[in-house]
């Protein structure tokens, strides 16, 4: 994995206006994503976890240029070109689409029911102008088909002759037919049964590895992104409140909002039944979201400062990084309660 | 323990535009006063139909075999929900069974306040007047940990958040003093920190009402959270059961043993996921013989493929249907 990210962004901030409030006040907003900084290394595994309502969908989208960027900036660099995501013109966004991808979350719903399987996944290549004849399309789908393990004679089928697993693998060869390097897959298993998502995430695997690409793997579910990715980022509310590699998130994890998280999985041990740490109360409304630290109305350990300053990710020299005031201290306690 | 539920010989089929298509094949279960069996399978297994078949919820163009036998045991009184017919339903339906949903939005009326639901269904089931019903009901939202619940009472579905909702669903169905709460997926729609207090909620008011619960799920965690027993379904048919112990530290039918596999597991991130071969197949064209031969990577001999494996005992009260198993009896008896 290259240290060089494909992905930087800076301060980076996506609001929706909404319906509503007085007709000289100020029209109110949905804070969606809030001021987020977030490095995403080449060749990378990405993981990007939160409850619904956190933002992670809609800096997912921002990443691709395809959510209204209010603020901030977004440099995309893949070695070959770089672009300046908040600034590109139509045209610029057109290569830009060739290289970054989406893979979407219900396989039902993103497949035309009366397109071919063939067609799905050549049309990228037809919209983008990326093949000049028929044989050259034709060879390119069944190039991808293959890689992504669909059976070559079920192209001249419809979707609806297939399973989920067989759709998530066709909504995958359409996203990697174009040659991207930059893969958004929002929630790409959570509509897979289980014994269909861990084949699908080995694929996912597979043709990161194989065809170098660098994933945003956006995720309500912890231990899948605990086995697929290789850094992890934790959103609440809008922003990021942790960031870290995979292992070192896991075996340590520093916000107490992650810690709830991953207490809240629950445990396959018949015997290990109420241990886990409850959060109480909900998410707060994105359009008015409480002061100081976000997490505040749930956090166990809120004290004054949490109520008035918003916390900073900051690191202690690594590459793990938290935005909590008291994230040192707790750390000392648990180490002390633990010993 | 007192018996509470028998189901026997379940078949159920459906006439579609395609055929008739098998969705329940010969499911027999029984379930006591208090106990809480969880059912788990994957889309198209039939769990939620089995559910459904309770409390005849299923659409008209279901086909219940006449081997099919379901028993209702009410204050030592067994009714046979097979033969109800009409207004004698009501007897079951939301009165001594409950049901709550997967998707909370999609089961409550949207243009009818919350309270004004859970006060009809009390003055269907119960002798209260309409005043005796609010009180009941508010005191029912503040049973489940709704906060300011007469301001609630007077709610639409839409103005509460969705965890609010599933605990407005459970309030609802729990207010009638159901004998048997049946729960088709009811904290997949949910986010895993209100997951885990639904769950725990569901875990306190069994220990208060102890009525019997059908917990449907296709999450073996939520499963080991909640259950007593365990019954596993496949493509329509029931492969194990047990309790909740033996089924998840012991899985017997190489389905559960694949599933279990296939689950991520934060204590294990060096082992890599192990999916189960190939796609479940369409009802339309179930295999014949055992169900799970088209995946399993345990197959014994041409049996797996042409008879019905019947269920086995692995250890005492854990069962499972395999070929595996009764070739071991059968040279067992030789």
């Amino acid at each position: 994995m290259g240290d060089k990210p494909l992905i930087s962004a800076r301060d980076l901030s996506v609001h929706y206006p909404i319906s509503g409030g007085g007709l000289f006040g100020p029209r109110p907003v949905v804070r969606a994503v809030e001021g987020v900084n977030i490095d995403i290394a080449k060749g990378s595994f990405f993981g990007l976890v939160g409850e619904s309502g956190s933002g992670k969908t809609t800096l997912g989208r921002a990443l691709l240029r395809a959510a209204p960027i209010t603020r901030g900036s977004i440099h995309y660099d893949d070695g070959e070109v770089q672009y300046d995501l908040p600034s590109l013109d139509a045209r610029t966004l057109k290569e830009y689409r060739k290289r970054a991808q989406l893979i979407f979350q219900d396989p039902y719903a993103a497949l035309s029911p009366r397109m071919t399987v063939r067609d799905i996944i050549a049309e990228p290549l037809e919209v983008m102008k990326l093949t000049k004849t028929r044989e050259e399309t034709d060879a390119r789908v069944r190039e991808i088909a293959e890689k992504c393990r669909l059976n070559l004679e079920h192209l001249r089928r419809f979707p609806h002759a297939f399973s989920g697993g067989q759709r998530q693998r066709i909504s995958i060869s359409r996203a990697l037919v174009s040659g991207p390097q930059f893969i958004v897959a929002d929630e790409s298993v959570a509509a897979l049964d289980v014994s269909i998502q861990a084949d699908v995430l080995n694929l996912l695997k597979e043709i990161q590895q194989d065809m170098g690409l660098t994933f945003l793997f956006i995720s309500h579910d912890l231990s899948v992104v605990a086995h697929v990715c290789d850094h992890v980022a934790v959103m609440y509310l809008g922003r990021l409140v942790e960031t870290a590699p995979t292992r070192e998130l896991f075996a340590a994890p520093r916000h107490p909002y992650t810690k709830a998280l991953m207490s809240a999985i629950p445990s396959l041990d018949p015997d290990d039944r109420g241990r886990a740490q409850k959060l109480k109360g909900e998410i707060p409304s994105p359009t008015n979201p409480p002061p100081g630290c976000k997490f505040q109305t749930r956090c166990p350990y809120a004290i004054d400062i949490c109520r008035k300053d918003e916390p900073k990710l900051e690191s202690s020299g690594t590459a793990h990084e938290v935005a909590c005031h008291r994230w040192k201290e707790l750390m000392e306690d648990h180490a002390l309660e633990d010993a | 323990m007192t018996r509470l539920l028998d189901v026997e010989n379940l078949t159920l089929q459906f006439d579609t535009d395609e055929g008739r298509i098998t969705a329940v094949d010969n499911v027999s279960f029984s379930l006591e006063e208090g106990e809480v069996m969880g059912l788990v399978g994957e889309s198209g297994s039939g769990k939620s139909v089995t559910a459904k078949s309770l409390m005849m919820l299923n659409p008209g163009n279901a086909h219940y075999s006449d081997e099919t036998r379901i028993t209702l045991h009410l204050d030592g009184k067994p009714i046979d929900i097979m033969g109800l017919r009409g207004n004698e339903m009501q007897v079951v339906r939301g009165g001594a069974i409950s049901m709550i949903f997967q998707e909370p939005m999609a089961s409550f009326a949207p243009a009818i306040t919350i309270g004004d639901q859970m006060v009809e269904q009390l003055l269907i089931h119960t002798s209260m007047n309409a005043k005796k019903c609010k009180e009941v009901s508010i005191e029912m939202l503040d049973r489940v940990g709704i906060s300011d619940p007469s301001t609630r009472f007077k709610q639409f579905a839409f103005e509460l958040s969705g965890g609010m909702r599933q605990r407005a669903m459970i309030a609802m169905a729990l207010s009638t003093k159901p004998k048997l709460l049946i729960a088709d997926e009811p904290t997949t729609a949910l986010d895993v920190t209100i997951q885990a207090q639904v769950i725990d909620l569901m875990k306190d008011l069994v220990d208060e009402f102890g009525m019997g619960i059908v917990f449907i799920t296709h999450d073996l965690g939520v499963i080991a959270q909640t259950a007593d027993t365990v019954a596993v379904m496949y493509l329509g048919r029931l492969v194990e059961q047990g309790t909740v112990r033996d089924v998840i530290r012991n899985p017997a039918h190489p389905y559960t043993q694949g599933l279990i596999a296939a689950l991520p597991d934060l204590d294990k991130l060096d082992v890599p996921l192990s999916p189960i071969p190939g796609d479940i197949p369409s009802p339309l064209e179930r295999p014949p013989g055992c169900v799970f031969n088209t995946r399993c990577s345990q197959v014994v001999g041409p049996a797996c493929t042409t008879v019905i494996p019947t269920f086995t005992e692995v250890s005492k009260g854990h069962t499972a249907a395999c070929h595996i198993y009764s070739q071991n009896q059968s040279e067992g008896a030789a």
